[in-house]
C-alpha cells in the first residue's frame, strides 16, 4: 500500500490484467497473470498461446512503452500492430526473448552478441604484453607521451630516428606492399639495415624474408621538441594501423641504459599504447588483411566451374564466365585451341569423357610448361598471340587471382563482380589468419601468455579458470581485476545456463535458435534489471533433459531479481516448476482461444477440461510402442566423420525404420546428420552445388531415391504463398473454378484464378494482397483493407464465378476441416486435405499467408505434403530436426503416427530429438556425446531404446530407463 | 629589365622577407619557412608575389591559404602541419608539380635541423619516379601528337595542326628535365633550351618562327614519334613492373594502380602494345551487374 499526499490510498497492482482479448482466435479472453512470478502459458498448437503471450501482452507492453519515448527513437524501431484487446493493465517495460535464429552475419560471434568481447578487448588493451618482433623480449605498453618523455632525457642535439617494422602483405609481392607504403607517404626504408628508397627500388628476392623497416621521422632534439615528438608518434600510429611497434634509434652514441625498461635492449623496439579497437576484428585497422575479419576466405571449388559435364567444351561445358565458346577471337579461345592441339584432346568431346590428365591441366594449368599459340581455324582475325609461347595457369588459378584483386579492391572492372564468388567458390578458413580474424601483429600481444584468438577458442569453463588465475603488475592490477571480474560474472552466467561447451569465437549463425535464446537470457540477467516483464518462447527447446533443469533455474533467477516472467512452454518439467499456469484451448484454431484452466499445478491436474493436466497426471500419455520394427539388411554407412567436433566416427544407419539421433547440445548430432549425411546425399543424388561436412566416405546412397529435409523454415516468403499452393491443391481448385460454365463463357483459364497472375481475376489494386500497406514514419505500418476488393483479394467479376455456391475467396477462407467437407466428392482434394487434418492442421485456412504460420506449423505442412504424395515404390529418406518444437503432447502423438505411416509406406525416417516421448518411440537410437564441444563427438550408444537404456555412459539412456 | 633595377628589386624583396621572418620566428608553432616560386630561383619583377610554405606544429589549421602583405608586397602563404608535410612530400612522385614546387625552393628558416637533410632528400628524384613521370609525359605527348596527325590528315587544317605541334614543346621540355632528374617548373622550356638546344629548336623555335608546310609538319611528327620511342625504355618500367606476374590486367586496373584514369592511360598502353612491348588482350565483361550480354574489355599483359 502506498500513500498519496492528501489523497486516497492506492494499492500496487499485483497482477497483469488482460481484458477482452480478441487477437486471432482468442475469444474475448479475460485473464489475470500474477506479477513477480513465473507463469507458464501452455496449450495445444494453434490454441492461441502465442497470440496471448506475444501479440497481446508483449505487443501492448511494447506499444505503450514506445509511446512514451521520442518520435525519433520510435521511427527507428519497427512496431507491432495494435493488438485487438480492450485493455491490459499492470504492464511493465517488456522484453521478448524469442527463438529467432542468430543472424546470418559472419562477423557476429558469441563474444560480440554477449558483449563479452568488449571486455576482452579492454583487458588486452589494458594488460596486454607485447614482444620484440625480432627476439621476443617482453615489452610493456607505453603511451606516445611516455615515449617522447623518455627520448627527451637524451642530450640536446642528439639525432633520433623513429622507425617501424614493415610486414609483407600476405599473398602479394614486395612491390604491392611498397606501393601501399608510398601511398601512405613513406618513401625511405631500410632493408636489412641498408637504405632503400621507394623512388629507386632494387630487385628483391620474393622467396626471401628481409628485415624491413620504414623511417617515419628524424629529429634533432631541442628543448621544446617534446610536443612535436609526441604528435609525430601519434600521427605515425594512426597512419600505420598495421602495427603498434615503434623503434627509437639514436643516431650516434648512446648509453645502453637508455633502453632499459623502455624497449628491447638489442633491437630497440617499443610497444605503443593499445586501444580496444586494436583487437576488434570488425575494425578495418585491426582485421586480417585477407579475410577482412570474417575468418573465412573463398577458394574455388573446381566442381562448380563445370556446369554441363555431358556437353563438350565447345558446346558450353564450362560456366560461361570461365570459358565462353561464343567469343571466337579472344585470347582464351586461342589458348584453348592451342592446348587441345598440344595435349591431343578435342574441344568437341563431352567433358566427362576427357581423360583425367586433361582435366587437371584445364583446372590447374600446365605448371609452367609453355604452349605454342596456334591460330584457331574458326576465328576470323589473326590473333597477336599466335607464334608466341605461353604457359597456362589453369582456370582455378585465374579465378583465385580475380578474387584476390576483388578483395584488394584493385579491380574496378565488372569482370570481377561478386556473383562469381557465389557461383564457383566455397568458404574455407582464411589462409592468412586461420580463423583468428585479426592481423598477425595483434596476435603477438598476450595476456597471461595467451593471445586473443587462443582465448576465443577456449571453452567457457576453461576460459573462466584461466582468467581467474591471472596475476597483473601492481600499476594496472586494480583496473585489470575489475575487468576480469566483469568477464567472469558473465561467463559464469553462460555456464550456469548450460552453454559450457561453446567458446567466444563461435559464429552466431552456427548456433541454434534455442541456444541463442539462452544466451540472450543470460545477458538479461547480467543487466540485473528489476520490474521488467520477460516473455519467452519455449526456452527449453533443443535442450537435453539433463540440462533443462538449468533453464528453469535461470528463469527463477530472473524472477527472483524482481521481474515478472511469462513463458510459453510445453515441457512438463517447466510447467510443474511454475508458480502459475494458464492453459489455452481446448483445441486449435476456432476450437480454441479460451482459458481452459489456470492456477497452480494441482488446479490444472484437477481441472476436467485441461488436456495438459491429464498428461501431467498420467491419465493420458504417449505409450511406449509394444513392438519395435526389426532392422533390415539395408544400411547407410558414414566413414571417418570429422566435421566440427566429431571424432573420426564410423557409423551405420539402418534404413526402413524410425531412427532417432540423441545427445546433449553440442554433442555433434547436427554436424553428423545435417552437415554430413544430408548434404552428401544431396550431392550424390542431385549434384547440388554445396559442400558437405568433412568425412571419408558415405556408402549406400544408391539405396534411396531421394533425401528430404523437413525443417522449420517457412514454406514461402511472400504473402501470396499459402498452404494450399504449397501442398498443391490450389492448382486443382483453380481447375475446378475454370471448368465452371460461367468461367468458360468468359474465357477464364486456370491461371487467371491465381493470385500471382496479373490481369486475371485477382484484384489489381492491391495485387491480390487484400490490404494496402502504408509506411508511416513514426508509427507502425498501417494496413488498410483494399477499397476496391474490400479484402476479398479478387475482382468482383472473378467472385461471380461460383463452384457449388462458393466463390474462390470464400473457398480460400475455409479451414482445412471445412474444405475437407466441401470437397468430399473430389478424391484428390479429399486425400490431401485429410492428411493435413490428421496432422492437426485442420484449423488453418487454405488461403492463410505462409508468413503467419509458425515454424512447427510450416514443418507439419511440409510433412503433410510428403505424406500425400502418392508415388508407389519410392524409398526416400526423411530427416527432421527437432520436430517437436511448438508441439503440445497431444500433437506429438499425431506426429508420431505420421512418422510411423511414412515408415510403413517404405521410407526411412531420421529424427534429431531430445523429447523423451519421441525417443522412446523410435526403432533405433544413435546417442552422441557424451558431452558437448570437445567432450563430445563420439557415438556413445546405439541400438533399440531398451538396449541404449542399459548403457551407463549414455545420458539419454539414463533418462530412458525411467520412461520405459 | 636592366641589372640595376633587378638588383634593387632583389634587395627590396629580401628585406621584406627578412622582416616577415623576424615577425614569426619567435612563434613556437612555426617549425620551418620555405620560399618557392620565382623569388626563389628566378628573375623578379614588380608584380612578383612571394610564395611561402610554412610548416607548423601538428594542430588543426583553420585556413591553409593566407595572403598577407609586407612592404606592399603580397606574400602567398601556405600553412601545413609537419606530419602532413612529411608524408605529403614522401608520397609525391618526383617530377610532379608539388614536388617540383618545393624542390625548386629553399629553406629560409627552421628550428628543426633534421629538416635540412629531409629537404635535400626531397630534391632527389629516384629512377622509379623518373619513369613514372616520364610515363605521364609520354602519354600527354602521344595524345597531342595524334591530334596533330588528325588535323593534318583528316581535317587538312595545317595552321591548327601546327598549333597542336607547338603545344608539345612544353611536354618535351618537361621530359628533358625529367630524364635528367631535374624537377619541372614554369620555365621548363628555357631550361630545356640550354640542356638540349637541338630538340628545342626543332619543336619550339621553328614552329614558332614560321608557318610550316604540310611536308614539314609530317616530318616533325615523324621525328616526334622517334623521340617518344627513344624514351620507351624509361617509361615502360612502371607498366612492366605491374604486369610482371604475366597475368592479364585490365586497363582500369592499370589506371588504378598508376593513380590515373582509364581514358588517359589507355593512350600510352595502346602505344606500348603497338610497339610490341606489351600485348593487348580482351576480356568479356558485363556493363552492369545486372546486364546479361557481355562486351569486351581491353586488357594488357606482358610476356618477357
Amino acid at each position: 500500500m502506498i500513500y498519496i499526499e492528501g489523497g486516497e490510498r492506492m494499492s500496487i497492482r499485483t497482477t497483469i490484467e488482460v481484458s477482452g482479448a480478441k487477437q486471432n482466435n482468442l475469444k474475448n479472453v479475460h485473464v489475470e497473470i500474477p506479477r513477480d512470478k513465473l507463469t507458464v502459458i501452455t496449450g495445444v498448437s494453434g490454441s492461441g498461446k502465442s497470440s496471448l503471450a506475444f501479440d497481446v501482452i508483449y505487443g501492448e507492453g511494447q506499444r505503450r512503452f514506445l509511446d512514451s519515448i521520442s518520435t525519433f527513437a520510435k521511427s527507428r524501431i519497427s512496431q507491432l500492430k495494435k493488438a485487438k484487446v480492450d485493455y491490459v493493465r499492470g504492464l511493465s517495460p517488456v522484453i521478448a526473448i524469442e527463438q529467432k535464429k542468430g543472424n546470418n552475419n559472419p562477423r557476429s560471434t558469441v563474444g560480440t552478441v554477449t558483449d563479452i568481447n568488449d571486455y576482452m578487448r579492454l583487458l588486452f588493451s589494458t594488460a596486454g604484453v607485447g614482444q620484440c618482433p625480432e627476439c621476443g623480449h617482453p615489452l610493456k605498453q607505453l603511451s606516445a607521451a611516455q615515449i617522447a618523455e623518455h627520448i627527451m632525457t637524451l642530450p640536446i642535439g642528439t639525432k633520433v630516428e623513429l622507425r617501424a617494422p614493415v610486414y609483407k602483405v600476405f599473398g602479394e609481392d614486395y612491390n604491392y606492399t611498397f606501393h601501399q607504403l608510398r601511398e601512405k607517404g613513406y618513401k625511405n626504408l631500410l632493408v636489412d639495415g641498408e637504405a632503400f628508397s621507394l623512388a629507386q627500388k632494387r630487385e628483391l628476392d620474393e622467396s626471401r624474408d628481409y628485415r624491413i623497416e620504414l623511417i617515419i621521422d628524424r629529429f634533432t632534439l631541442k628543448k621544446d621538441s617534446y610536443i612535436q615528438l609526441t604528435k609525430s608518434i601519434e600521427a605515425a600510429m594512426l597512419s600505420l594501423d598495421e602495427d603498434i611497434m615503434i623503434k627509437v634509434e639514436v643516431l650516434g652514441e648512446v648509453n645502453a641504459e637508455f633502453y632499459t625498461g623502455f624497449a628491447c635492449p638489442d633491437h630497440h623496439y617499443s610497444l605503443c599504447e593499445m586501444q580496444p579497437f586494436h583487437f576488434s576484428f570488425n575494425t578495418p585497422a585491426s582485421s586480417c588483411h585477407t579475410c577482412m575479419g570474417v575468418g573465412m576466405s573463398y577458394v574455388v571449388e573446381p566442381r562448380f566451374l563445370i556446369v554441363a559435364p555431358e556437353k563438350s567444351i565447345n558446346q558450353g561445358a564450362f560456366k560461361n564466365t570461365v570459358y565462353s565458346p561464343s567469343s571466337k577471337d579472344s585470347y582464351r579461345t586461342v589458348m584453348m585451341y592451342s592446348l587441345s592441339q598440344k595435349y591431343n584432346f578435342s574441344l568437341d568431346t563431352p567433358f566427362n569423357e576427357l581423360p583425367k590428365e586433361i582435366v587437371e591441366i584445364l583446372l590447374y594449368g600446365t605448371k609452367g610448361e609453355t604452349v605454342e599459340m596456334l591460330q584457331p581455324p574458326f576465328s576470323k582475325k589473326r590473333n597477336w598471340l599466335v607464334g608466341r609461347d605461353r604457359p597456362f595457369p589453369g582456370f582455378v588459378h585465374e579465378f583465385e587471382n580475380w578474387y584476390k584483386h576483388y578483395i584488394r579492391r584493385t579491380a574496378t572492372s565488372e569482370a570481377f563482380e561478386p556473383s562469381f564468388i557465389k557461383d564457383c567458390m566455397i568458404e574455407k578458413i582464411c589462409p592468412e589468419c586461420h580463423g583468428a580474424r585479426l592481423k598477425p601483429q595483434r596476435l603477438q600481444i598476450k595476456v597471461g601468455g595467451k593471445n586473443f584468438d587462443e582465448l576465443s577458442r577456449m571453452q567457457l569453463p576453461k576460459l573462466l579458470e584461466f582468467l581467474e588465475g591471472l596475476h597483473f603488475d601492481a600499476d594496472i592490477e586494480d583496473v585489470a581485476n575489475t575487468i576480469v571480474r566483469e568477464i567472469s560474472s558473465r561467463l559464469k552466467l553462460l555456464i550456469d545456463i548450460g552453454l559450457h561447451y561453446i567458446n567466444l569465437g563461435r559464429r552466431s549463425d552456427s548456433i541454434s535458435g534455442g541456444e541463442m535464446q539462452r544466451i540472450k537470457m543470460s545477458t538479461q540477467i547480467s543487466s540485473e534489471l528489476m520490474g521488467m516483464l520477460y516473455v519467452m518462447d519455449e526456452p527449453s527447446i533443443g535442450l537435453h533433459p539433463r540440462d533443462s533443469g538449468r533453464v528453469i533455474e535461470t528463469m527463477k533467477k530472473l524472477r527472483d531479481i524482481g521481474n515478472t516472467v511469462i513463458v510459453v512452454e510445453h515441457d512438463i518439467e517447466t510447467i510443474t516448476n511454475a508458480d502459475h499456469i494458464i492453459e489455452v484451448g481446448p483445441g486449435p484454431g476456432v476450437h480454441g482461444g479460451q482459458i481452459v484452466a489456470e492456477g497452480k499445478i494441482d488446479d490444472i491436474i484437477n481441472s476436467p477440461d485441461s488436456i495438459t493436466g491429464k498428461y501431467i497426471s498420467g491419465a493420458l500419455k504417449i505409450p511406449v510402442p509394444k513392438k519395435r520394427r526389426p532392422l533390415g539388411d539395408l544400411f547407410l554407412s558414414i566413414q571417418g566423420a570429422r566435421e566440427n567436433n566429431l571424432k573420426n566416427v564410423d557409423l551405420d544407419i539402418p534404413l526402413g525404420v524410425f531412427v532417432c539421433v540423441t545427445g546433449v547440445s553440442g554433442s555433434g548430432k547436427s554436424s553428423l546428420i545435417n552437415e554430413i549425411l544430408y548434404k552428401q546425399l544431396k550431392i550424390n543424388k542431385t549434384g547440388a552445388r554445396i559442400v558437405s561436412g568433412e568425412h571419408d566416405f558415405l556408402f549406400g546412397s544408391e539405396l534411396i531415391n531421394n533425401v528430404i529435409n523437413i525443417d522449420q523454415t517457412p514454406i514461402g516468403r511472400n504473402s501470396k504463398s499459402n498452404p494450399a499452393t504449397y501442398i498443391g491443391i490450389y492448382d486443382k481448385i483453380r481447375q475446378l473454378f475454370a471448368n465452371e460454365p460461367e468461367a468458360i463463357a468468359r474465357g477464364y483459364r486456370e491461371i487467371d484464378f491465381s493470385l500471382t497472375h496479373a490481369n486475371g481475376t485477382r484484384c489489381e489494386h492491391c495485387a491480390g494482397d487484400g490490404i494496402i500497406v502504408t509506411n508511416l514514419q513514426f508509427m507502425a505500418d498501417i494496413e488498410t483493407i483494399c477499397p476496391v476488393c474490400k479484402g476479398m483479394r479478387f475482382s468482383d467479376e472473378g467472385l461471380e464465378i461460383k463452384y457449388r455456391g462458393k466463390n474462390i475467396a470464400e473457398v480460400l477462407e475455409m479451414t482445412v476441416e471445412e474444405a475437407m467437407e466441401f470437397f468430399k466428392d473430389n478424391r484428390y482434394l479429399k486425400h490431401k486435405l485429410g492428411i493435413m487434418n490428421e496432422l492437426g492442421l485442420g484449423y488453418i485456412c487454405l488461403g492463410q499467408s505462409s508468413t503467419t504460420l509458425s515454424g512447427g506449423e510450416a514443418q507439419r505442412v511440409k510433412l503433410a505434403y510428403e505424406l500425400s504424395k502418392i508415388k508407389r515404390g519410392a524409398h526416400n529418406l526423411y530427416i527432421l530436426d527437432e520436430p517437436t518444437t511448438g508441439l503440445h503432447l497431444s500433437d506429438i502423438q499425431k506426429l508420431l503416427d505420421c512418422l510411423g505411416r511414412l515408415v510403413e509406406m517404405g521410407h526411412s525416417v531420421i529424427v534429431i530429438e531430445h523429447h523423451l516421448d519421441v525417443i522412446k518411440s523410435a526403432d533405433y537410437i544413435i546417442d552422441m556425446g557424451p558431452e558437448g564441444g570437445d567432450g563430445g563427438g563420439y557415438v556413445v550408444a546405439e541400438g533399440t531404446p531398451e538396449q541404449v537404456a542399459k548403457v551407463e555412459a549414455s545420458h539419454t539412456g539414463r533418462y530412458l530407463r525411467d520412461v520405459l | 629589365m636592366n641589372e640595376k633595377k633587378q638588383a634593387e628589386l632583389r634587395v627590396r624583396y629580401q628585406n621584406a622577407i627578412d622582416q616577415f621572418i623576424n615577425k614569426i620566428k619567435d612563434d613556437i608553432n612555426v617549425i620551418a619557412v620555405i620560399l618557392s616560386g620565382s623569388v626563389a630561383y628566378d628573375v623578379i619583377w614588380e608584380k612578383s608575389d612571394v610564395d611561402i610554405t610554412i610548416v607548423v606544429r601538428d594542430q588543426k589549421i583553420k585556413s591553409e591559404f593566407l595572403s598577407i602583405v609586407e612592404d606592399d608586397i603580397t606574400f602567398n602563404l601556405f600553412l601545413i602541419q609537419r606530419s602532413s608535410f612529411k608524408r605529403g612530400m614522401e608520397r609525391a612522385i618526383g617530377g610532379s608539380i608539388w614536388q617540383s614546387y618545393v624542390a625548386n625552393g629553399k629553406i629560409l628558416y627552421t628550428t628543426d635541423d633534421s629538416l635540412y637533410d629531409f629537404f635535400e632528400d626531397i630534391k632527389k628524384i629516384g629512377d622509379d619516379d623518373i619513369s613514372l613521370t616520364a610515363l605521364y609525359l609520354a602519354c600527354d605527348l602521344i595524345s597531342t601528337m595524334q591530334k596533330v596527325e588528325k588535323w593534318i590528315y583528316a581535317r587538312n587544317d595545317l595552321l591548327y595542326a601546327q598549333y597542336f605541334l607547338l603545344k608539345t614543346a612544353e611536354s618535351i621540355a618537361n621530359m628533358e628535365l625529367c630524364i635528367r632528374g631535374i624537377p619541372t617548373s614554369r620555365s621548363a622550356i628555357q631550361k630545356a633550351i640550354s640542356l638540349n638546344p637541338d630538340i628545342m629548336r626543332f619543336f619550339y623555335q621553328e614552329p614558332l618562327e614560321k608557318l610550316l608546310t604540310r611536308e614539314e609538319l609530317i616530318d616533325k611528327v615523324k621525328k616526334l614519334d622517334l623521340y617518344i620511342e627513344d624514351k620507351i625504355d624509361i617509361f615502360k618500367k612502371p607498366v612492366l613492373e605491374y604486369l610482371s606476374d604475366q597475368e592479364i590486367k585490365t586497363a582500369s586496373m592499370i589506371a588504378n594502380h598508376l593513380d590515373s584514369n582509364d581514358h588517359f592511360i589507355i593512350t600510352i598502353l595502346d602505344y606500348l602494345a603497338d610497339k610490341s612491348v606489351i600485348e593487348k588482350a580482351y576480356q568479356p565483361i558485363k556493363l552492369t551487374p545486372k546486364s546479361r550480354l557481355s562486351v569486351e574489355e581491353i586488357g594488357f599483359l606482358y610476356i618477357p
